[in-house]
């Protein structure tokens, strides 16, 4: 499981473990029931304080992504497509607000935008069915 | 700018002003209290004193020899060169570093002779040559700055080089005053040395500043593979203490000794052997170890160079979870450890001495003369005592001078250092003085058991004073106390014993033995230790 | 006031040396199982307070007490619980690394062999090795091994990365974190590297020039302060007054500020002096230090 944690990022650290894990359970890197590290390997792993990481793995048990079973350890929730949408929703979108800025200052319109994507999409080699 | 050798010299007052304007001002007032006692005196007691007047001169030659051979800075044991390694950055030639100390090494250390050939002795009726004996004393001291200033990267080896190298000027020169050789001899013999000397000197500094030491590499690798990489754990921490002390400190003792003792026993190989010549050697032999003693704990009080203060204790030193009590415990057993060492080795080294050189027949000569003279027990007592009295005397000095440092301020240090030295003239002042008006000797002995009285209530207050500051800010448990008085009351009263049978009354009164025991044992200072310590180690 | 569960508690502590005050009216309190950072800047007082809490410095007026005790009064019981990790690392340059460790051994009776081990040859130590002929780095480490192989109850590090690779660092937040990870264990150490102290502590005290500006948990801290970017409709050559900013930058019609306060209040205080308020986000530890440094000097930016 790769994070990379930034400490003067402005964002809080356990936060960031928090918007990490989701993103990578919602891009399918972390399958549903694959197991996250323990507290204490990831904190240090990472160099932070336990508590951070209990923290981020108490939220991500709230929000649903992940459980906790007893002292088995913590693992990613089967249920994960809601989740999942919704997160693959936000990522998609920050991007998109990004792409429309810097074409919106590149001095692109919508048609010459979209008609650059469709290009694009021609160009590049279709996934893998696995 | 300065010149290179005004720089140096200026380098080297710096550091050592204190000290050198002391030397300078103990010469001048030997030699003028010598000229003045002179004239009151028949020539051939004038010789017999000039001869003690020489001592103090000693002291000092020893003293400038250590500040021009930057000896003060030495890791005795260690295997790189004393030489002072920030001097290699200047942009001074190699020979510019070593030539200048040599040369003011030996003009101070040649005219301190002279001085004292041209002022002390000859006045006095010794007819000594003036020339070669300055030329052979400088030629000594380039010697040992080219000894202490050779790298031999093997630790250990410069003692033992040393031991061997560092006193063959002068004993060639006894040697060569055996054969009755001519004058001229001498001061070649003189200028020889100097020759081979000082070349040695430069090219041992070079080599340490071109960093060309000896890797003894294929020593480390025996060692290595014949090494115990476990040792058995300490028992107490206590041990562990000692052991940590004993390390920093303890060996220094033995390795003076092993040094300078050889040389003081060489009398016995070159003269003729009467009683009397041996007596007075064995006893140089004996005193030398407990001035030695002196020496060796100041030596140690540099503590790690990281450390921000130079004299204050380490942090790693003062975090150990011990008391002070328990801290100042450790350094006095590792003392006594160093003491009992250094003393056998002073016994083997005396020993050999008088079996190499013959003259143990001598010797057996006189102990048979003196147990025909008194009873078995009476020497046998005599020689405990003497050897007790000895032994005390060398781990008393050796645990004051460590007090010194346990303080942990450099002017504390200062201050202790010049008082000393101040006493110490003073005393020889009034010891000289009174060598020549023997009208005041009976003014002395009416005087001197009340100046003792006087010492020793001076020593009970200040011992009491410091038992009053430790019981008060709980340094030492009344346990403790009530042991070390017990323990220093049995040595005390074991000690009268012994004195007042071996020594007769009417040579020494009764209570002057009780005093002179009171003074003679560590109980002032000793006491003051833990308080010391925790000034040092809670700022 | 006192909490039993403290560690370590200083109140008012003041020390002098010669005409310069060190530290000016010090208290804080390390709660049991915190990681605290103590930050500040060079001479801000750090290092004194750290050797008042081991018992090296005397307090002059004021108290520390760690685990309840006087540290000079008592210093069996409180060192034989601390592990010590000097800014100076002074451990002596004759001893071994394999006599240094049997030498530590004797004085902690919860000394474990096996980790100590364990820990040397992670750091890669060779037994034999001299202290004097070690690197910088591996200094820390052999005296980190001797910290922590008795597991002790409360770390003390003084400036423990300053002149440090990145590698010796690593090593030195995974002992703090491994050791904070053990239960009631308690980590105070000193940094103006702020970035390591914002990741590992969850307590923090900012020294500024002998005085506390700040004691308390670090999400408090950093929740309690804003980075808020002011847009005025006109160029201001000088930045507006506003209750809560500590500094000031910018320039023209834009300016940022470091504010302390609750930030509802001072969107309003920014929007009565004529601004908007086009963007904010939480601060560093490193811009809140520098802007209290800054302010606590007395100089505006």
């Amino acid at each position: 499981m790769h994070i990379r944690i930034s400490a003067n990022d402005g964002v809080p650290i356990y936060l960031q473990v928090v918007n990490q894990v989701k993103y990578l359970v919602a891009s399918g890197r972390l399958e549903p029931g694959a197991e996250l590290p323990p507290i204490r390997v990831l904190a240090d792993r990472l160099l932070i304080n336990p508590n951070t990481v209990a923290r981020a793995y108490r939220e991500l048990e709230v929000a649903g992504v992940v459980v906790k079973r007893g002292t088995t350890g913590t693992f990613v929730s089967d249920t994960g497509s809601p989740l999942a949408r919704r997160e693959k929703n936000r990522i998609l979108t920050e991007r998109i607000d990004a792409l429309l800025a810097e074409a919106r200052q590149l001095g692109f319109t919508n048609d010459a935008l979209f008609e650059l994507i469709r290009q694009r999409d021609e160009a590049l080699p279709p996934p893998q069915e696995s | 700018m300065m010149s290179p050798p005004v720089a140096i010299a200026w380098t080297i007052w710096r550091r050592h002003r204190w000290g050198l304007s002391a030397a300078a001002a103990v010469t001048v007032v030997v030699l003028v209290v010598a000229a003045v006692l002179r004239s009151n005196m028949s020539p051939g007691e004038a010789l017999a004193k000039s001869a003690i007047g020489f001592m103090p001169l000693l002291i000092v030659a020893f003293y400038v020899i250590a500040v021009f051979s930057y000896g003060f800075d030495l890791d005795v044991a260690g295997g790189g060169s004393c030489f002072p390694a920030r001097q290699f950055t200047l942009p001074l030639r190699t020979a510019d570093l070593a030539g200048w100390p040599i040369l003011y090494g030996a003009v101070a250390v040649g005219g301190l002779l002279l001085a004292a050939a041209g002022l002390l002795f000859r006045p006095a009726g010794l007819d000594i040559p003036l020339i070669w004996p300055a030329v052979l004393a400088a030629a000594q001291v380039a010697w040992i700055q080219a000894l202490l200033w050779w790298p031999f990267g093997l630790q250990w080896t410069r003692p033992v080089v040393g031991v061997v190298l560092v006193h063959l000027p002068v004993t060639g020169m006894m040697v060569a005053q055996k054969l009755d050789v001519s004058e001229s001899f001498f001061l070649a013999y003189s200028v020889a040395c100097l020759g081979l000397a000082v070349p040695a000197a430069f090219v041992g500094v070079s080599r340490a500043r071109g960093g060309i030491v000896p890797q003894w590499d294929w020593l480390s690798a025996l060692g290595r593979a014949t090494a115990r990489t476990t040792a058995k754990p300490f028992r107490s921490a206590l041990r562990a203490q000692m052991w940590f002390e004993w390390r920093r400190f303890g060996k220094t003792l033995p390795l003076l000794v092993t040094l300078v003792l050889p040389l003081s026993l060489l009398g016995l190989f070159l003269e003729d052997n009467t009683p009397p010549i041996l007596a007075r050697s064995l006893g140089l032999a004996l005193g030398l170890t407990v001035f030695l003693a002196g020496m060796a704990g100041e030596s140690v009080v540099k503590n790690n160079p990281w450390s921000r203060e130079l004299y204050a204790i380490s942090s790693f030193a003062a975090t150990r979870p011990m008391t002070c009590a328990e801290l100042v415990g450790a350094k006095l057993r590792a003392a006594a450890k160093a003491t009992l060492v250094s003393w056998i080795v002073v016994i083997l080294l005396i020993a050999a001495a008088l079996v190499l050189s013959g003259t143990h027949r001598v010797l057996g000569e006189m102990i048979d003369a003196w147990l025909a003279a008194r009873p078995v027990g009476e020497v046998i007592a005599t020689v405990v005592a003497v050897g007790a009295i000895l032994v005390l005397l060398t781990w008393k000095r050796l645990i004051e001078s460590l007090l010194i440092g346990m303080a942990g301020r450099e002017w504390v240090h200062r201050v202790i250092i010049f008082i000393g030295v101040v006493i110490a003239i003073n005393f020889l002042i009034a010891a000289m003085w009174l060598l020549i008006h023997p009208e005041y000797h009976e003014r002395v002995r009416v005087v001197g058991p009340w100046l003792m009285a006087l010492a020793v209530a001076l020593k009970l207050l200040a011992a009491a004073l410091a038992v009053r500051a430790l019981r008060r800010r709980r340094l030492v448990s009344d346990r403790t106390l009530a042991a070390f008085a017990f323990a220093w009351l049995a040595i005390a009263a074991t000690l009268f014993g012994l004195l007042t049978w071996v020594i007769p009354g009417e040579v020494v009164a009764t209570t002057a033995i009780a005093m002179g025991i009171v003074l003679i044992m560590p109980l002032a200072r000793l006491s003051a230790m833990p308080l010391a310590l925790a000034w040092n180690r809670h700022r | 006031m006192t909490d039993p569960d403290d560690v370590i508690e200083v109140n008012t502590l003041t020390r002098r040396f010669g005409s310069k005050v060190a530290l000016d009216g010090v208290s804080l309190s390390v709660p049991r199982g915190a990681v605290f950072g103590l930050v500040g800047a060079n001479g801000a007082g750090k290092t004194t307070l750290i050797r008042h809490l081991l018992g090296l410095l005397r307090a002059q007026s004021g108290t520390v007490s760690v685990f309840g005790r006087d540290p000079v009064a008592d210093p069996v019981g409180v060192l034989s619980r601390i592990g010590h990790l000097a800014e100076d690392n002074d451990l002596p340059g004759w001893m071994t690394i394999a006599e240094l460790m049997r030498y530590t051994e004797a004085f902690f009776p919860n000394w474990d062999r096996d980790f100590a081990d364990k820990l040397r040859r992670d750091f890669e130590l060779d037994p034999r090795a001299k202290v004097k002929h070690l690197s910088r780095g591996q200094r820390t480490r052999a005296g980190l091994v001797v910290a922590l192989a008795y597991r002790p109850e409360l770390l003390v590090l003084d400036e423990p990365s300053s002149g440090l690779d990145p590698i010796v660092r690593r090593d030195i937040l995974g002992a703090v974190i491994k050791t904070v990870a053990q239960e009631g264990r308690t980590v105070v150490f000193s940094s103006h590297l702020l970035d390591e102290v914002e990741r590992v502590s969850d307590h923090v005290a900012l020294l500024v020039r002998g005085r506390v500006a700040y004691c308390g948990p670090l999400d408090d801290l950093k929740a309690g302060h804003h980075r808020m970017t002011v847009r005025f409709n006109e160029d201001r050559p000088k930045p507006p007054v506003l209750t809560g900013a500590l500094a000031w930058e910018g320039g023209g019609p834009e300016w940022t500020a470091l504010c302390h306060g609750r930030l509802p209040d001072l969107r309003a205080a920014a929007e009565a002096v004529g601004g908007c308020v086009v963007d904010q986000h939480m601060p560093s530890l490193d811009e809140i230090f520098v802007a209290r440094a800054g302010a606590a000097g007395g100089s505006p930016r």
